[in-house]
């Protein structure tokens, strides 16, 4: 554009600095010489910068939010009183932190930290100026001192602090892969300082890995609190606006904040919320994570946030490592091995963290020592303090309820105590022994009801699990014993009918084409249904339905596995036409699940009443539903999708968009958005596999999750990536037939034969019946693989032959059988297959074989050419050519190795010089 | 890991081809954020830029992993573009509206953009920027990143890896610059 030597920009911002006019003037002509229309053009851009100040700047209200966004501006060189800034050695959410160089009274270099802005500078200064005298009676070895406090030039509080050369303390565990053991060491070491400036008076607040350096001593790990005294001065009411920097960033570290801070009116804080905070200190050092993970807390709403931290019970340690997927690293980082870190820290240690973490701060450790003191007691194999949280809670719990009479009994089993000496001895062990086995049995229930509320079921089902060796002893109380076994036989429940659920998809999905394949499918899971449901004491067709539906709310720890199982039963039993069994099903769906919205939801669809059903999708309550709810509203439309001829694709799947928004961990939901997704293919296949990768990550034992991610990275042909999940979801399930099928085509598509035959026949010996699609493709290879010498023309044929009967109306299983017969020799028969096959039409609902129309064309022309007529020979080939060309943009077309050189076979034949391309 | 975090940790190693998936991603992100959030506000609702782009980045990166400056750099330098995309679209399609037609897509006209502006005419500024970008592209890359992703000068002068200070010289031209522009393109001015 301008092509003057003159730099428009450096003239203008130079002029626009200087104030006076005429000096401006001045400048501009020395600048620009005589060059009269830059010089007017300059003059220009200048009374728009003065005129136009507003000119694409925020507007004012959003000035006003964000107070003083000036950065600090001290930099190394700085003097703020006696201190010169040298270097800048760290900056977090309050502050920034320098080294800096003291000269007077004493030279020694110290740490200053400058708070940033948003804070009013008069208030921190007094908060501090209120605490020093305490602070300056602090003295301990672990403790940094804040020696100072002060305003800088720009207005800014800042603090001086005893200069700690260190690392936060989880790092530098993780660095030096320090065990268990040197971590609780160290951490005694903490508890002991923070119990110093608890008896000073002195709370710290702000407890977290960044406040508690290691510097190495003489080759000695010293631990160092710093910043006793900042937080209280800089603290802030807690707002929404206080949390989260204009950014929307959470300010400072609240994982580490006990309930008591996340109130609103945080009023008395007092030392046992550093217990808390220690807990969670000490919580991380074990299991290498928060009880509450960063990233949890602040994707979460701001109320939200806070109720997570004042209500939601954290998960022990040894659960919260045994469920980590990076547990292998976390053990090598402490020196261990999974399986035995996992022991080392589930008992005494859980028990330890998770009752300076008890919600209740009544029932933490009453000071940092007895904390303290707890650990060592651990360390030294005596038995500790702390129990497991629920016994002591419960009996807590009864001895408030009967205080009186307790101390009655009290008195009285003291002076039995005395009376009976030891004779009793052999019924106290036992009752010891009693009271250890219900205590375990309490842990486990507790810890599977939690696993119940978050729908982890697997998982719920391991811990039940564990206690079967409880169980069989018979030593627990009985109750409990009876809970337990609950628990076992709900959670059995809950693994077939999710299993069911997820092998009913199949029903729905693509590889159903037949009405005949569907039906069969439906009556298997029907039956898969109907037998879980009995041998869980719920035979749901053979009990009046008051008492079924009776028996199903009665299992309410389960409903949100139960309920969803029952819509699916009855869609799957609705596809048999037995309309009787249908109704009766309803019936007990009805009774044992009363919510008003679902029933209209249900009789809607029962009805088929579809305007009704497209009303609820839209009503405003829709978001209030659970994920279950959301989930069966989408199958219900998208499995009687051809009822909803003006909805696009779109609008059916906002339904699902919108239910994992609400719910973005929810399994089945990311599920389903991600099975519609990939099989919308195209553009759609990336984002589905996002989806499906939620969904894996949510439920890593699901076959069929697996196995579906495998789906879209073969959409992607993305082969590789494919195969290894295809292989995950076979660990997980071996006889998952609709995952070997896949399993084989992309082994097929990547020129790995003989795996692939070995999958596809896998898959036909579990499912001769319902592998159409292996069946064809295994033909295929048969009958088309590179080296001559190993196809096998009988075998394509008989496969081909079988594919064709079972599913005579897609194109493809024709296009095997004339590929076979080609290979056999069998002209006419060759012919009349890829007639056929071309009639049909190529089916797109299969991403990955949309060249057969090319492979139909090429074989036809070498069949005329076999059968002599080579013209018409010539005129297919050309059709397949020009398919080729008109599709060129796939990328299967594109890429397709099998097609290649099945155009090299049809060009040799037909003696056509090869193409340039 | 996420996808976008992934990829910016991609960027971060020095993976140029990376920073391109960003862009469709935090494009989509975007979209599906602002129609979201409508669906959810009273009609006549507007919703603003900056918070969109703030937003998006809480969901789509894993703040924990990370940290670099430059990788939030990126992320912001998407989403600028992102927005600019988004807007010019919406601006487009409400033109286009004219000419009728069954064109079915969820209304994002409710998104404001970043900083505000009374009656601008987006595509003309569009344009403008479009011609800056040939002359000075730094200078039209921050004023992106200011005015669609409301990105402040310092945090913007962080992205582009310039001193405030030149930050704020090349904001003061640009401003003008393109007012300047606008009136010479003949857009309607003020």
């Amino acid at each position: 554009m301008d092509t003057q030597q003159i730099d428009e920009k450096a003239v203008f911002n130079a002029a626009r600095r200087i104030a006076d006019a005429a000096a401006r003037d001045d400048y501009l002509s020395q600048a620009c010489g005589d060059d009269q229309p830059a010089i007017q053009r300059i003059r220009e851009l200048l009374r728009i910068h003065e005129e136009e100040q507003s000119f694409l700047e925020p507007p004012a209200a959003d000035l006003a939010l964000t107070t003083d966004h000036s950065p600090i501006a001290e930099r190394p060189g700085t003097v703020i009183g006696p201190y010169k800034l040298l270097q800048q050695i760290g900056e977090g959410g309050m502050g920034v932190v320098f080294m800096a160089e003291q000269t007077e009274p004493i030279q020694r270099t110290v740490a200053l930290k400058i708070i940033k802005p948003g804070m009013d500078t008069r208030q921190v200064i007094a908060r501090f100026e209120a605490e020093r005298q305490a602070l300056a009676m602090m003295d301990h070895p672990n403790i940094a001192k804040v020696l100072d406090a002060g305003t800088t030039d720009s207005g800014r509080p800042y603090f001086v602090m005893e200069l700690v050369k260190g690392v936060p303390i989880t790092k530098y565990c993780d660095d030096k892969h320090l065990p268990i053991r040197a971590r609780l060491e160290l951490f005694v070491q903490v508890c002991q300082a923070v119990q110093h400036a608890h008896q000073k008076g002195i709370i710290h607040r702000d407890i977290k890995p960044n406040n508690v350096l290691v510097a190495e001593y003489d080759n000695r790990a010293v631990p160092k609190v710093i910043d006793f005294g900042v937080a209280k001065a800089t603290a802030q009411k807690l707002t929404e606006r206080t949390m989260f920097t204009e950014f929307g960033q959470v300010l400072g570290t609240v994982e580490y904040m006990s309930p008591e801070q996340a109130k609103l009116n945080q009023l008395d804080i007092d030392t046992r919320s550093d217990i808390y905070s220690l807990g969670v200190l000490l919580y991380e050092l074990v299991a290498g994570t928060t009880p509450f993970e960063r990233k949890r807390l602040t994707d979460a709403a701001f109320d939200e946030m806070l109720r997570i931290i004042r209500e939601e019970e954290p998960p022990k340690p040894s659960t919260k490592l045994s469920s980590s997927d990076t547990l292998p690293s976390i053990a090598a980082n402490r020196h261990s091995e999974p399986a035995r870190l996992s022991k080392e820290v589930h008992g005494e240690l859980d028990w330890i963290v998770m009752k300076a973490l008890e919600k209740d701060r009544a029932r933490r450790y009453d000071s940092a020592a007895n904390f303290a003191a707890d650990i060592e007691r651990h360390l030294h194999d005596e038995p500790v303090h702390a129990g497991p949280p629920s016994a002591v809670y419960r009996f807590r719990k009864f001895a408030k309820r009967n205080r009186t009479a307790l101390a009655t009994g009290a008195l009285l089993a003291l002076g039995m105590l005395v009376a009976l000496g030891g004779i009793a001895s052999g019924i106290w062990e036992r009752r010891a022994r009693q009271a250890r086995v219900t205590g375990q049995l309490e842990v486990i229930l507790e810890e599977v009801s939690r696993l119940e509320k978050d729908e982890k079921w697997s998982e719920a089902l391991m811990t039940a699990r564990r206690a079967e060796p409880a169980l069989a002893t018979g030593e627990a109380a009985p109750e409990i014993q009876e809970r337990a076994r609950q628990a076992l036989a709900d959670l059995e429940l809950v693994r077939r009918l999710e299993d069911t659920r997820a092998d009913s998809g199949t029903v729905w999905g693509t590889s159903t084409r037949t009405d005949t394949t569907r039906s069969e499918l439906a009556v298997q899971a029907e039956q898969a249904y109907a037998a879980a449901f009995r041998d869980a004491g719920i035979d749901v067709d053979s009990l009046p339905v008051k008492e079924a539906a009776e028996r199903i709310t009665a299992r309410d720890r389960i409903s949100t596995a139960v309920l969803p199982a029952l819509d699916d039963w009855v869609a799957v039993r609705s596809v048999g036409n037995d309309e009787a069994a249908t109704r009766r099903l309803v019936g007990v769906l009805r009774m044992a699940d009363p919510d008003p919205w679902r029933r209209q939801m249900r009789d809607a669809l029962a009805r088929k009443d579809w305007s009704t059903l497209q009303v609820l999708t839209t009503s405003t309550d829709l978001d209030e539903q659970p994920a279950a709810t959301l989930g069966f509203l989408y199958a219900a439309i998208d499995m009687n999708q051809t009822q909803f001829p003006e909805w696009a694709e779109n609008e059916r799947e906002l339904v699902l968009r919108r239910a994992q928004w609400k719910y973005p961990a929810d399994f089945w939901i990311n599920h389903r958005l991600g099975v519609h997704l990939i099989w919308r293919q195209g553009e759609h296949v990336e984002e589905g596999i996002g989806y499906m990768r939620a969904a894996v990550a949510v439920r890593p034992q699901s076959s069929h999750a697996m196995s579906n991610l495998g789906a879209g990275y073969t959409f992607l042909r993305e082969f590789d990536q494919a195969i290894a999940c295809y292989r995950k979801s076979l660990e997980l399930r071996p006889d998952n037939w609709v995952c070997l099928g896949n399993l084989g085509i992309s082994l097929s598509r990547k020129g790995a034969h003989e795996e692939a035959i070995a999958a596809f026949e896998e898959a036909i010996r579990l499912r001769p019946d319902l592998t159409t699609e292996a069946h064809a493709e295994l033909s295929m290879i048969h009958s088309n693989r590179p080296d001559a010498h190993l196809r096998n023309a009988r075998r394509a044929a008989e496969l081909a032959a079988k594919a064709v009967e079972l599913e005579p109306n897609f194109s493809n299983h024709w296009t095997a059988l004339g590929i076979a017969r080609y290979r056999e020799s069998q002209w006419q028969e060759a012919r009349t297959a890829f007639d056929k096959s071309l009639q049909l039409g190529t089916d797109f609902s299969h991403g990955v074989f949309s060249w057969e129309e090319a492979i139909d064309w090429f074989f036809l022309a070498m069949v005329h050419w076999q059968l002599g007529n080579h013209d018409e020979a010539r005129k297919c080939y050309d059709e397949a050519v020009q398919w080729m060309d008109q599709n060129k943009l796939q990328n299967d077309v594109q890429n397709d190795e099998q097609l290649r050189r099945i155009r090299a076979e049809a060009e040799e034949l037909l003696k056509i010089s090869k193409t340039t391309e | 890991m996420n996808d976008v975090t992934r990829i910016l940790n991609a960027v971060e190693q020095g993976d140029a081809q990376a920073a391109e998936r960003l862009l469709p991603l935090v494009y989509d992100e975007l979209r599906t954020l602002a129609a979201h959030k409508l669906a959810q506000e009273k009609p006549g609702q507007t919703l603003q830029a900056t918070a969109l782009v703030h937003e998006a980045y809480l969901r789509l990166v894993d703040v924990d992993t990370v940290q670099h400056w430059n990788s939030r750099g990126h992320f912001f330098a998407a989403a600028a573009e992102a927005m600019r995309r988004i807007l010019v679209d919406e601006a487009r399609h409400k033109r286009s509206q004219r000419r009728g037609g069954n064109y079915q897509r969820i209304e994002l006209s409710a998104v404001e953009p970043a900083v505000g502006v009374n009656q601008l005419d987006i595509l003309a500024l569009d344009e403008a920027l479009h011609q800056l970008t040939a002359l000075d592209p730094r200078a039209a890359e921050l004023v992106k990143l200011r005015f669609f992703a409301g990105l402040t000068v310092s945090e913007a002068a962080k992205v582009l890896a310039v001193s405030i200070a030149t930050a704020e010289n090349d904001w003061a031209y640009a401003k003008s610059w393109l007012k300047l522009q606008l009136s010479t393109n003949g857009g309607e001015l003020s």
